[in-house]
């Protein structure tokens, strides 16, 4: 064998990974050439070195607090482990406060979207309404209406019509840094489906078009209702919301939507 | 004590270690972050198939890192070009850049990306040549050829490459 080969080979060799045939050619020819003789000692010498080296760098490790905070918090969420358990002596006040927030929140839109923006009942009143479709822009920093506390609110109501489906923007709020928009669209027969993608809303502002952080969708009978939040906007621009269309039970679409407003 | 505390009470001596054991396959620590991370979640999933008891926690955490690591690479891998005849030799140009002294980790992490991987799964992690080349989906041949490589590198750079800087070693 040519030395060239057999120091190709060393690695292989000292790693155990030659058939017995080609370890027994390659101690015979080392017993003979001094020079791949030397080789293969620095090859070893070099290979016990990286070894000791990289786990005692791996020993001496310590995770940054972030990524352990990240890691723990990611776990628990995972761990599906039901809030009852993690926090027994809530059980009482929840279920009371779910009971009644159950009603409320499945029967008037309105009720939903005003408890869900007070702390701690909001995340509560987000769990027991928990959208059918919760899309968010950036899964890592979701928003909600949990974080959303609207200093200005404007009540619209206003309305396109499409065949016979009607989207009607029901409400406007602002707070620092979000605007969310209540919309619905209802007609007879739409069906919300499972594609988040395809119902992507689409908000412009003079300045063009305003980013999309996040929406939920919920359908109840003939009728869907939305909560998109987008990035604030001023008080009092000319706004324009453009709503994909929606399948029918039965086949077909109705839609897209377009109706202007004021925020 | 919960599945869930169970879990984290072994999980947590290990986590230093494990996140330098992601770092080091993958060159980072954003990434090493992002796979330990997943790798978390993977195996308080399988936990209850965790089988040797609570003592062969360790081995089975990492083997599930690696594998989440060595999926990664796997990925990021294929947008890098495949090896060029050159690159399987020493980069003279390179190591004259180098510190003639320095530790192992500083000599590992200043390799390319594909010598630094398979030097990390085989020295760090004691990985057979074909556990290697199934795992990053590459050639045995390819294995060794860049281990080859690697090592040469790595010895000029360890002061390990001659008789005459052996002391400095």
């Amino acid at each position: 064998m040519q030395c060239e080969q057999i120091q190709r080979d060393l690695v292989a060799y000292q790693a155990g990974s030659l058939s017995p045939q080609e370890r027994a050619a390659i101690e015979a020819h080392l017993s003979t050439c001094e020079a791949c003789a030397e080789e293969a000692a620095l090859m070893k010498e070099t290979s016990e070195l990286l070894t000791k080296g990289l786990k005692d760098w791996v020993d001496q490790g310590v995770c940054p607090p972030d990524i352990a905070e990240r890691i723990e918090l990611n776990l628990r969420e995972a761990s599906g482990r039901p809030w009852w358990q993690r926090w027994p002596a809530l059980v009482g006040v929840v279920a009371t406060v779910a009971a009644v927030f159950l009603v409320a929140v499945a029967t008037n839109p309105d009720i939903a979207h005003k408890v869900a923006s007070v702390p701690l009942l909001g995340a509560i009143a987000a769990q027991l309404a928990s959208p059918e479709l919760d899309f968010q822009v950036d899964p890592q920093k979701p928003v909600s209406a949990a974080l959303f506390k609207p200093t200005r609110t404007v009540d619209l109501n206003v309305t396109a019509v499409q065949e016979d489906a009607t989207l009607t923007v029901v409400r406007v709020s602002t707070d620092e840094k979000l605007l969310r928009v209540q919309y619905s669209v209802a007609g007879e027969g739409l069906v919300l489906g499972k594609d988040e993608l395809s119902l992507i809303p689409r908000l412009t502002s003079p300045d063009g078009p305003v980013a999309l952080q996040s929406y939920t969708a919920d359908q109840k009978d003939d009728e869907i209702r939305f909560v998109a939040y987008f990035d604030a906007v001023p008080a009092g621009a000319s706004l324009t919301l453009t709503v994909p269309s929606l399948e029918l039970r039965d086949g077909g679409t109705r839609g897209p939507w377009q109706v202007a407003f004021t925020n | 004590m919960t599945l869930e505390e169970r879990f984290f009470a072994l999980y947590k001596p290990e986590q230093n270690r494990l996140f330098r054991t992601a770092w080091a396959i993958l060159g980072n620590e954003a990434d090493a972050g992002d796979a330990l991370q997943e790798a978390t979640i993977r195996a308080y999933r399988a936990f209850h198939q965790l089988k040797g008891g609570e003592v062969a926690f360790p081995a089975w955490m990492r083997r599930i890192l690696v594998n989440t690591c060595t999926q990664i690479l796997r990925k990021r891998m294929k947008v890098i070009p495949v090896e060029r005849p050159e690159d399987l030799h020493e980069h003279g140009s390179t190591e004259i850049d180098l510190p003639m002294e320095g530790d192992v980790w500083d000599a590992v992490r200043s390799l390319d990306e594909r010598y630094r991987a398979v030097v990390v799964l085989r020295f760090l992690n004691d990985m057979q040549l074909e556990e290697i080349a199934a795992a990053l989906d590459i050639p045995l041949g390819t294995v060794k050829s860049r281990l080859h490589s690697a090592l040469k590198q790595l010895r000029n750079r360890l002061h390990a490459g001659g008789t005459e800087r052996r002391g400095a070693v």
